[in-house]
Protein backbone atom coordinates (compact mmCIF):
# COMPACT_ATOMS: atom_id res chain seq x y z
CA UNK A 1 0.00 0.00 0.00
CA UNK A 2 2.69 3.10 0.60
CA UNK A 3 4.11 2.08 -2.68
CA UNK A 4 0.74 2.05 -4.53
CA UNK A 5 0.29 3.68 -7.38
CA UNK A 6 -3.51 4.56 -6.12
CA UNK A 7 -2.07 6.32 -3.61
CA UNK A 8 0.27 8.20 -4.97
CA UNK A 9 -2.23 9.61 -7.05
CA UNK A 10 -4.48 10.48 -4.45
CA UNK A 11 -1.67 12.02 -2.84
CA UNK A 12 -1.00 13.83 -6.02
CA UNK A 13 -4.67 14.54 -6.40
CA UNK A 14 -4.96 16.11 -2.65
CA UNK A 15 -1.93 18.88 -3.24
CA UNK A 16 -2.64 19.29 -6.65
CA UNK A 17 -6.17 20.58 -5.58
CA UNK A 18 -4.81 22.44 -2.17
CA UNK A 19 -6.83 25.60 -3.40
CA UNK A 20 -9.63 24.32 -3.68
CA UNK A 21 -9.41 22.33 -0.28
CA UNK A 22 -7.93 25.06 1.80
CA UNK A 23 -10.72 26.71 1.44
CA UNK A 24 -13.25 24.08 2.42
CA UNK A 25 -11.22 22.76 5.11
CA UNK A 26 -10.77 26.49 6.76
CA UNK A 27 -15.05 26.61 6.73
CA UNK A 28 -15.18 23.07 8.30
CA UNK A 29 -11.82 24.34 10.95
CA UNK A 30 -14.46 26.95 12.01
CA UNK A 31 -17.60 25.35 12.63
CA UNK A 32 -16.05 22.39 14.14
CA UNK A 33 -13.81 24.71 16.69
CA UNK A 34 -16.99 26.42 17.49
CA UNK A 35 -19.27 23.72 18.08
CA UNK A 36 -16.21 21.91 19.67
CA UNK A 37 -15.25 24.67 22.47
CA UNK A 38 -18.84 25.30 23.19
CA UNK A 39 -19.43 21.43 24.08
CA UNK A 40 -15.80 21.36 25.95
CA UNK A 41 -16.79 23.97 28.03
CA UNK A 42 -19.91 22.52 29.02
CA UNK A 43 -19.04 19.43 29.63
CA UNK A 44 -16.40 20.53 31.82
CA UNK A 45 -18.62 22.43 33.88
CA UNK A 46 -21.34 19.77 34.05
CA UNK A 47 -18.27 16.99 34.98
CA UNK A 48 -17.03 19.56 38.08
CA UNK A 49 -20.64 19.39 39.25
CA UNK A 50 -21.13 16.26 39.54
CA UNK A 51 -18.13 15.35 41.17
CA UNK A 52 -19.27 17.19 44.09
CA UNK A 53 -22.71 15.63 44.15
CA UNK A 54 -20.85 13.29 47.13
CA UNK A 55 -20.50 16.05 48.92
CA UNK A 56 -23.86 17.16 49.29
CA UNK A 57 -26.74 16.59 51.08
CA UNK A 58 -29.62 13.95 50.27
CA UNK A 59 -32.31 16.24 51.33
CA UNK A 60 -33.14 20.10 51.02
CA UNK A 61 -36.03 21.52 53.03
CA UNK A 62 -37.40 24.81 51.47
CA UNK A 63 -40.33 27.06 52.64
CA UNK A 64 -42.27 28.32 49.64
CA UNK A 65 -44.53 31.32 49.35
CA UNK A 66 -45.46 32.69 46.32
CA UNK A 67 -43.37 30.51 44.70
CA UNK A 68 -40.22 31.83 45.64
CA UNK A 69 -37.68 30.43 48.80
CA UNK A 70 -38.97 31.91 51.91
CA UNK A 71 -36.95 31.55 55.57
CA UNK A 72 -37.67 28.56 56.95
CA UNK A 73 -38.73 28.21 61.03
CA UNK A 74 -35.65 26.45 62.91
CA UNK A 75 -38.45 24.03 64.11
CA UNK A 76 -38.82 22.42 61.21
CA UNK A 77 -35.28 20.85 61.99
CA UNK A 78 -36.82 19.56 65.32
CA UNK A 79 -39.37 17.90 63.25
CA UNK A 80 -36.71 16.71 61.06
CA UNK A 81 -34.68 15.05 63.82
CA UNK A 82 -37.46 13.34 65.09
CA UNK A 83 -38.15 10.87 61.99
CA UNK A 84 -36.20 7.77 61.98
CA UNK A 85 -33.61 6.71 59.29
CA UNK A 86 -32.69 11.04 59.07
CA UNK A 87 -29.14 11.95 59.73
CA UNK A 88 -26.88 14.64 60.27
CA UNK A 89 -29.47 17.77 59.79
CA UNK A 90 -28.22 21.18 59.49
CA UNK A 91 -29.43 24.50 59.11
CA UNK A 92 -28.19 26.42 56.13
CA UNK A 93 -28.26 30.29 56.00
CA UNK A 94 -27.19 32.09 52.95
CA UNK A 95 -28.59 35.10 50.69
CA UNK A 96 -27.17 37.70 48.90
CA UNK A 97 -25.01 40.69 49.69
CA UNK A 98 -25.14 43.76 47.14
CA UNK A 99 -22.27 45.93 46.76
CA UNK A 100 -22.49 49.80 46.00
CA UNK A 101 -25.94 50.16 45.01
CA UNK A 102 -26.73 46.86 43.45
CA UNK A 103 -23.78 47.25 41.03
CA UNK A 104 -22.10 44.02 42.21
CA UNK A 105 -23.19 41.22 45.12
CA UNK A 106 -21.56 38.41 47.18
CA UNK A 107 -22.83 35.59 47.91
CA UNK A 108 -22.62 35.01 51.89
CA UNK A 109 -22.86 31.77 53.15
CA UNK A 110 -22.90 31.07 57.18
CA UNK A 111 -22.02 28.05 58.58
CA UNK A 112 -22.36 26.45 62.04
CA UNK A 113 -18.78 25.87 62.96
CA UNK A 114 -19.54 24.12 66.06
CA UNK A 115 -21.52 21.59 63.93
CA UNK A 116 -19.34 18.49 63.68
CA UNK A 117 -19.35 17.89 59.76
CA UNK A 118 -18.68 21.92 59.02
CA UNK A 119 -15.87 22.09 61.38
CA UNK A 120 -14.39 18.58 59.61
CA UNK A 121 -14.71 20.34 56.06
CA UNK A 122 -13.19 23.75 57.73
CA UNK A 123 -10.38 21.64 58.96
CA UNK A 124 -9.98 19.88 55.64
CA UNK A 125 -9.89 23.21 53.70
CA UNK A 126 -7.49 24.78 56.30
CA UNK A 127 -5.26 22.06 57.41
CA UNK A 128 -2.43 24.58 56.92
CA UNK A 129 -3.83 27.46 59.08
CA UNK A 130 -4.90 28.05 62.60
CA UNK A 131 -8.81 27.13 62.95
CA UNK A 132 -8.98 28.69 66.50
CA UNK A 133 -7.56 31.91 65.29
CA UNK A 134 -10.16 32.00 62.29
CA UNK A 135 -13.29 31.67 65.48
CA UNK A 136 -12.00 33.93 67.34
CA UNK A 137 -13.14 37.18 65.91
CA UNK A 138 -15.19 38.19 63.19
CA UNK A 139 -13.40 36.61 60.26
CA UNK A 140 -14.30 35.44 56.85
CA UNK A 141 -13.28 33.53 53.99
CA UNK A 142 -13.92 34.78 50.74
CA UNK A 143 -13.41 33.90 47.15
CA UNK A 144 -11.01 35.20 44.73
CA UNK A 145 -13.75 37.38 42.75
CA UNK A 146 -14.41 38.82 45.98
CA UNK A 147 -10.67 39.57 47.43
CA UNK A 148 -9.85 41.45 44.18
CA UNK A 149 -12.96 43.26 44.13
CA UNK A 150 -12.77 44.70 47.44
CA UNK A 151 -9.31 44.91 46.90
CA UNK A 152 -10.17 47.50 44.18
CA UNK A 153 -12.37 49.53 46.16
CA UNK A 154 -9.56 49.99 49.45
CA UNK A 155 -10.66 47.35 51.34
CA UNK A 156 -7.77 44.73 50.66
CA UNK A 157 -7.65 43.52 54.66
CA UNK A 158 -11.59 43.76 55.67
CA UNK A 159 -14.78 45.16 54.83
CA UNK A 160 -17.93 47.09 56.67
CA UNK A 161 -20.90 45.33 55.87
CA UNK A 162 -24.79 46.93 56.45
CA UNK A 163 -26.79 45.03 57.94
CA UNK A 164 -30.48 45.52 57.18
CA UNK A 165 -30.61 47.71 60.72
CA UNK A 166 -29.12 50.26 59.18
CA UNK A 167 -25.40 49.01 61.44
CA UNK A 168 -22.22 48.37 60.16
CA UNK A 169 -19.97 45.29 60.82
CA UNK A 170 -16.86 45.18 60.36
CA UNK A 171 -15.23 41.84 59.22
CA UNK A 172 -11.67 40.82 58.59
CA UNK A 173 -10.91 38.64 55.44
CA UNK A 174 -9.30 35.57 56.93
CA UNK A 175 -8.36 33.56 53.87
CA UNK A 176 -8.68 33.45 49.98
CA UNK A 177 -9.99 30.30 48.61
CA UNK A 178 -7.82 29.18 45.94
CA UNK A 179 -8.65 30.19 42.60
CA UNK A 180 -9.16 26.33 41.61
CA UNK A 181 -12.41 26.22 43.01
CA UNK A 182 -13.73 29.54 41.50
CA UNK A 183 -16.31 27.87 39.69
CA UNK A 184 -18.39 27.79 42.83
CA UNK A 185 -16.72 30.02 44.93
CA UNK A 186 -15.90 33.08 42.98
CA UNK A 187 -18.27 35.42 44.46
CA UNK A 188 -18.40 33.39 48.28
CA UNK A 189 -18.27 34.92 51.30
CA UNK A 190 -17.93 32.01 54.07
CA UNK A 191 -18.69 33.31 57.77
CA UNK A 192 -19.62 31.96 60.88
CA UNK A 193 -23.75 31.65 60.56
CA UNK A 194 -24.28 34.20 63.77
CA UNK A 195 -22.74 36.91 61.26
CA UNK A 196 -24.12 35.62 58.73
CA UNK A 197 -27.83 36.05 60.19
CA UNK A 198 -26.65 39.71 61.30
CA UNK A 199 -25.44 40.92 58.06
CA UNK A 200 -27.99 39.17 56.10
CA UNK A 201 -30.76 39.96 58.38
CA UNK A 202 -32.11 36.61 59.06
CA UNK A 203 -34.22 36.39 62.36
CA UNK A 204 -32.29 33.81 64.90
CA UNK A 205 -35.68 31.48 64.87
CA UNK A 206 -35.08 31.26 60.99
CA UNK A 207 -33.14 29.36 58.66
CA UNK A 208 -32.53 29.64 55.09
CA UNK A 209 -33.43 26.28 54.07
CA UNK A 210 -32.54 22.86 55.99
CA UNK A 211 -30.20 19.84 55.21
CA UNK A 212 -30.09 16.07 55.99
CA UNK A 213 -29.08 12.93 55.14
CA UNK A 214 -30.53 9.57 54.88
CA UNK A 215 -27.99 7.09 55.07
CA UNK A 216 -29.96 4.43 53.99
CA UNK A 217 -30.80 4.30 50.05
CA UNK A 218 -33.71 2.03 50.58
CA UNK A 219 -35.47 4.57 52.67
CA UNK A 220 -35.43 8.11 50.64
CA UNK A 221 -38.68 7.68 49.37
CA UNK A 222 -40.66 6.80 52.29
CA UNK A 223 -38.50 9.87 54.27
CA UNK A 224 -39.51 12.24 51.43
CA UNK A 225 -43.06 11.17 50.92
CA UNK A 226 -42.97 11.72 55.01
CA UNK A 227 -41.35 14.97 55.37
CA UNK A 228 -43.38 16.14 51.90
CA UNK A 229 -46.49 15.62 54.03
CA UNK A 230 -45.41 17.96 57.05
CA UNK A 231 -46.41 21.42 55.36
CA UNK A 232 -48.08 22.83 52.65
CA UNK A 233 -45.44 25.34 51.96
CA UNK A 234 -42.90 23.26 52.09
CA UNK A 235 -40.67 21.90 48.99
CA UNK A 236 -37.87 19.09 49.48
CA UNK A 237 -34.88 18.73 46.57
CA UNK A 238 -33.56 15.22 46.56
CA UNK A 239 -30.00 14.97 45.74
CA UNK A 240 -31.55 12.80 42.12
CA UNK A 241 -33.37 16.08 41.26
CA UNK A 242 -29.90 17.84 41.65
CA UNK A 243 -28.58 14.85 39.65
CA UNK A 244 -30.74 15.63 36.94
CA UNK A 245 -30.81 19.43 37.24
CA UNK A 246 -26.65 18.87 36.44
CA UNK A 247 -27.40 16.82 33.59
CA UNK A 248 -29.66 19.46 31.64
CA UNK A 249 -27.48 22.16 32.72
CA UNK A 250 -26.47 24.16 29.72
CA UNK A 251 -28.66 22.18 27.16
CA UNK A 252 -30.44 25.51 26.34
CA UNK A 253 -27.24 26.69 25.73
CA UNK A 254 -25.27 24.03 23.90
CA UNK A 255 -28.70 23.30 21.96
CA UNK A 256 -28.25 27.00 20.90
CA UNK A 257 -25.42 26.38 19.22
CA UNK A 258 -26.29 23.13 17.80
CA UNK A 259 -28.82 25.25 16.09
CA UNK A 260 -26.83 27.77 14.91
CA UNK A 261 -24.23 24.28 14.23
CA UNK A 262 -26.89 22.97 12.05
CA UNK A 263 -27.71 26.28 10.28
CA UNK A 264 -24.10 26.38 9.31
CA UNK A 265 -23.44 23.22 8.42
CA UNK A 266 -26.78 22.90 6.04
CA UNK A 267 -25.37 26.46 4.13
CA UNK A 268 -21.64 24.71 3.75
CA UNK A 269 -23.07 21.29 2.69
CA UNK A 270 -25.38 23.12 0.09
CA UNK A 271 -22.30 25.13 -1.01
CA UNK A 272 -20.59 22.05 -1.28
CA UNK A 273 -23.49 20.16 -3.03
CA UNK A 274 -24.10 23.32 -5.77
CA UNK A 275 -20.02 23.38 -6.22
CA UNK A 276 -19.64 19.80 -6.84
CA UNK A 277 -23.43 19.50 -8.96
CA UNK A 278 -22.80 22.53 -11.07
CA UNK A 279 -20.01 20.45 -11.93
CA UNK A 280 -17.05 22.53 -13.41
CA UNK A 281 -15.85 21.08 -16.66
CA UNK A 282 -12.71 20.68 -15.50
CA UNK A 283 -14.23 18.16 -12.74
CA UNK A 284 -16.37 17.10 -14.99
CA UNK A 285 -13.40 16.23 -17.62
CA UNK A 286 -11.49 14.88 -15.31
CA UNK A 287 -13.97 11.99 -13.99
CA UNK A 288 -14.36 11.43 -17.27
CA UNK A 289 -10.76 10.85 -18.53
CA UNK A 290 -10.25 8.43 -15.61
CA UNK A 291 -13.52 7.11 -17.07
CA UNK A 292 -12.03 6.37 -20.20
CA UNK A 293 -8.68 5.43 -19.19
CA UNK A 294 -10.43 2.44 -18.06
CA UNK A 295 -11.47 3.18 -14.46
CA UNK A 296 -14.35 1.70 -12.83
CA UNK A 297 -17.18 3.41 -11.31
CA UNK A 298 -16.15 2.16 -7.89
CA UNK A 299 -12.56 3.20 -8.52
CA UNK A 300 -13.67 6.92 -9.35
CA UNK A 301 -16.29 6.44 -6.22
CA UNK A 302 -13.27 5.40 -4.06
CA UNK A 303 -10.92 8.00 -5.26
CA UNK A 304 -12.83 10.86 -4.66
CA UNK A 305 -14.04 9.37 -1.08
CA UNK A 306 -10.44 9.13 0.07
CA UNK A 307 -9.86 12.35 -1.14
CA UNK A 308 -12.93 13.63 0.90
CA UNK A 309 -11.90 11.74 3.80
CA UNK A 310 -8.68 13.47 3.78
CA UNK A 311 -10.36 16.84 3.90
CA UNK A 312 -12.74 15.68 6.86
CA UNK A 313 -9.75 14.29 8.98
CA UNK A 314 -7.49 17.33 8.39
CA UNK A 315 -10.38 19.69 9.51
CA UNK A 316 -11.59 17.51 12.40
CA UNK A 317 -8.16 16.86 13.87
CA UNK A 318 -7.00 20.36 13.77
CA UNK A 319 -10.52 22.13 14.89
CA UNK A 320 -10.55 20.01 18.02
CA UNK A 321 -6.82 20.64 18.81
CA UNK A 322 -7.69 24.22 18.45
CA UNK A 323 -11.09 24.00 20.33
CA UNK A 324 -8.70 22.09 23.20
CA UNK A 325 -6.28 24.70 23.40
CA UNK A 326 -8.58 27.20 23.29
CA UNK A 327 -10.99 25.89 26.53
CA UNK A 328 -8.56 23.85 28.61
CA UNK A 329 -4.98 25.58 28.12
CA UNK A 330 -6.45 29.05 27.26
CA UNK A 331 -9.22 28.79 29.53
CA UNK A 332 -11.88 29.75 27.40
CA UNK A 333 -11.90 33.95 26.82
CA UNK A 334 -15.36 35.07 25.87
CA UNK A 335 -17.17 32.08 25.21
CA UNK A 336 -16.87 31.23 28.70
CA UNK A 337 -19.02 34.30 29.80
CA UNK A 338 -21.30 32.83 27.20
CA UNK A 339 -21.73 30.37 30.20
CA UNK A 340 -21.40 31.81 33.58
CA UNK A 341 -22.06 35.80 32.74
CA UNK A 342 -20.85 38.71 33.27
CA UNK A 343 -22.94 40.75 34.93
CA UNK A 344 -21.18 40.30 38.22
CA UNK A 345 -18.10 39.85 39.18
CA UNK A 346 -14.97 38.81 36.76
CA UNK A 347 -14.78 34.80 36.91
CA UNK A 348 -11.46 33.15 35.89
CA UNK A 349 -12.44 29.55 36.12
CA UNK A 350 -10.12 26.97 35.48
CA UNK A 351 -11.53 24.31 32.95
CA UNK A 352 -11.05 20.48 34.30
CA UNK A 353 -10.40 18.87 31.00
CA UNK A 354 -13.07 16.00 29.69
CA UNK A 355 -12.57 14.25 26.90
CA UNK A 356 -16.06 12.98 25.85
CA UNK A 357 -15.52 10.25 22.99
CA UNK A 358 -19.37 9.86 22.61
CA UNK A 359 -19.59 13.53 21.83
CA UNK A 360 -16.35 13.75 19.72
CA UNK A 361 -18.01 10.67 17.65
CA UNK A 362 -21.19 12.60 17.37
CA UNK A 363 -19.13 15.91 16.33
CA UNK A 364 -17.24 13.51 13.51
CA UNK A 365 -20.61 12.36 11.92
CA UNK A 366 -22.54 15.07 12.12
CA UNK A 367 -19.90 16.77 9.92
CA UNK A 368 -18.31 13.90 8.09
CA UNK A 369 -21.71 12.07 6.96
CA UNK A 370 -23.16 14.95 4.61
CA UNK A 371 -19.89 16.12 3.66
CA UNK A 372 -19.08 12.88 1.88
CA UNK A 373 -22.32 12.37 0.60
CA UNK A 374 -22.08 16.08 -0.67
CA UNK A 375 -19.46 14.94 -2.72
CA UNK A 376 -20.21 11.63 -3.30
CA UNK A 377 -23.58 12.11 -5.04
CA UNK A 378 -22.63 14.58 -7.44
CA UNK A 379 -19.48 12.27 -8.72
CA UNK A 380 -21.24 9.29 -9.09
CA UNK A 381 -23.75 11.24 -11.34
CA UNK A 382 -21.06 11.94 -13.82
CA UNK A 383 -19.20 9.04 -12.76
CA UNK A 384 -22.28 6.59 -14.62
CA UNK A 385 -23.00 9.10 -17.52
CA UNK A 386 -20.85 8.10 -20.64
CA UNK A 387 -16.71 9.53 -20.56
CA UNK A 388 -17.56 10.83 -24.00
CA UNK A 389 -20.43 12.83 -22.64
CA UNK A 390 -18.89 13.74 -19.28
CA UNK A 391 -15.84 15.18 -20.99
CA UNK A 392 -17.76 17.39 -23.12
CA UNK B 1 3.73 13.90 -2.97
CA UNK B 2 3.97 11.08 -0.98
CA UNK B 3 6.84 12.54 1.47
CA UNK B 4 4.21 15.25 2.05
CA UNK B 5 1.38 13.12 2.35
CA UNK B 6 3.12 11.36 5.59
CA UNK B 7 4.50 14.36 6.85
CA UNK B 8 1.17 15.98 7.46
CA UNK B 9 -0.37 12.19 8.51
CA UNK B 10 2.48 12.98 11.23
CA UNK B 11 1.42 16.57 11.89
CA UNK B 12 -1.95 15.34 12.49
CA UNK B 13 -0.83 12.16 14.66
CA UNK B 14 1.40 14.62 16.69
CA UNK B 15 -1.58 17.04 17.46
CA UNK B 16 -3.65 13.85 18.72
CA UNK B 17 -0.30 12.85 21.09
CA UNK B 18 -0.39 16.16 22.37
CA UNK B 19 -4.32 16.44 23.31
CA UNK B 20 -3.86 13.12 25.06
CA UNK B 21 -0.44 13.95 26.84
CA UNK B 22 -2.07 17.29 27.90
CA UNK B 23 -5.24 15.11 28.92
CA UNK B 24 -3.31 12.55 30.89
CA UNK B 25 -1.07 14.56 32.57
CA UNK B 26 -3.05 17.73 33.68
CA UNK B 27 -3.90 17.78 37.31
CA UNK B 28 -7.76 17.16 37.05
CA UNK B 29 -7.42 15.77 40.78
CA UNK B 30 -6.42 19.03 42.52
CA UNK B 31 -9.57 21.10 41.12
CA UNK B 32 -12.45 18.39 41.27
CA UNK B 33 -10.65 18.57 45.31
CA UNK B 34 -10.70 22.08 45.97
CA UNK B 35 -14.28 22.45 44.29
CA UNK B 36 -15.57 19.62 46.25
CA UNK B 37 -13.76 21.38 49.39
CA UNK B 38 -15.67 24.15 49.28
CA UNK B 39 -18.91 21.82 48.42
CA UNK B 40 -18.44 19.77 51.48
CA UNK B 41 -18.01 22.62 53.57
CA UNK B 42 -21.13 24.62 52.27
CA UNK B 43 -22.77 22.05 51.03
CA UNK B 44 -24.06 23.90 48.51
CA UNK B 45 -22.76 23.57 44.98
CA UNK B 46 -24.45 26.33 42.86
CA UNK B 47 -22.34 27.63 40.43
CA UNK B 48 -20.74 30.89 40.60
CA UNK B 49 -22.79 33.27 38.40
CA UNK B 50 -22.07 36.28 37.43
CA UNK B 51 -25.92 37.25 37.57
CA UNK B 52 -27.41 40.50 37.35
CA UNK B 53 -29.28 41.34 41.02
CA UNK B 54 -32.68 40.98 39.25
CA UNK B 55 -31.76 37.17 38.24
CA UNK B 56 -31.45 34.20 41.09
CA UNK B 57 -28.28 33.33 41.82
CA UNK B 58 -28.71 30.07 43.81
CA UNK B 59 -30.64 28.33 40.72
CA UNK B 60 -33.80 26.87 41.60
CA UNK B 61 -33.99 22.84 40.88
CA UNK B 62 -37.44 21.93 41.22
CA UNK B 63 -39.55 19.02 39.36
CA UNK B 64 -42.92 18.73 38.46
CA UNK B 65 -45.45 16.59 40.65
CA UNK B 66 -47.72 17.45 43.80
CA UNK B 67 -45.31 18.27 46.29
CA UNK B 68 -47.86 16.97 48.72
CA UNK B 69 -47.95 14.00 47.59
CA UNK B 70 -45.23 12.87 45.45
CA UNK B 71 -46.14 9.68 44.66
CA UNK B 72 -49.63 10.83 43.12
CA UNK B 73 -49.37 10.94 39.14
CA UNK B 74 -50.33 14.31 37.93
CA UNK B 75 -53.83 14.53 35.66
CA UNK B 76 -52.51 15.49 32.11
CA UNK B 77 -54.78 15.95 28.77
CA UNK B 78 -54.08 11.98 27.88
CA UNK B 79 -55.85 10.87 31.14
CA UNK B 80 -58.87 12.25 29.92
CA UNK B 81 -58.92 11.09 26.39
CA UNK B 82 -58.34 7.82 27.73
CA UNK B 83 -61.10 8.02 30.79
CA UNK B 84 -63.24 8.53 27.81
Amino acid sequence: MPDSPFLYFLTLEFFKERRKHIGIIAISLIVIFLLSSVLFISSSIRYSLKQTLAQQPDFVVQRIQGGNRIDAPLSWMDRLIEIPGISSVTARVYGRYFFKSKERSFLIVGIDFMDEQSHHGLQKMMSETDIKKFLSGDKMIVGKGVADYLKRHFYPESYNFMTPAGSFRKVDIFKVLSEKSDLLSNDMIIMPIELAREVLGVKSEEVSDIAFNVPNDDEWKSVENKVGTFYYDLRIISKQDVKKAYENLYNYKSGLFLILFLVAMITFVLILYQRYAMVYSSERRHIGLLRALGWSIRDVLKLKFLETMMVIIVAFVVGIFLAYLYVFVWGAPILKEIFLGGANLQNDITLVPVLDYGLLSSIFLIYAVPFVSAVLIPVWKISVTSPKEAML
Amino acid sequence: MLKRFYLLATFLFLLVVLIFAHYSFSDRQQITDAINRVAGLTQMASLSLGSAYYEPRVKRIERNGNPVYPEMMSINRMDFVYAR
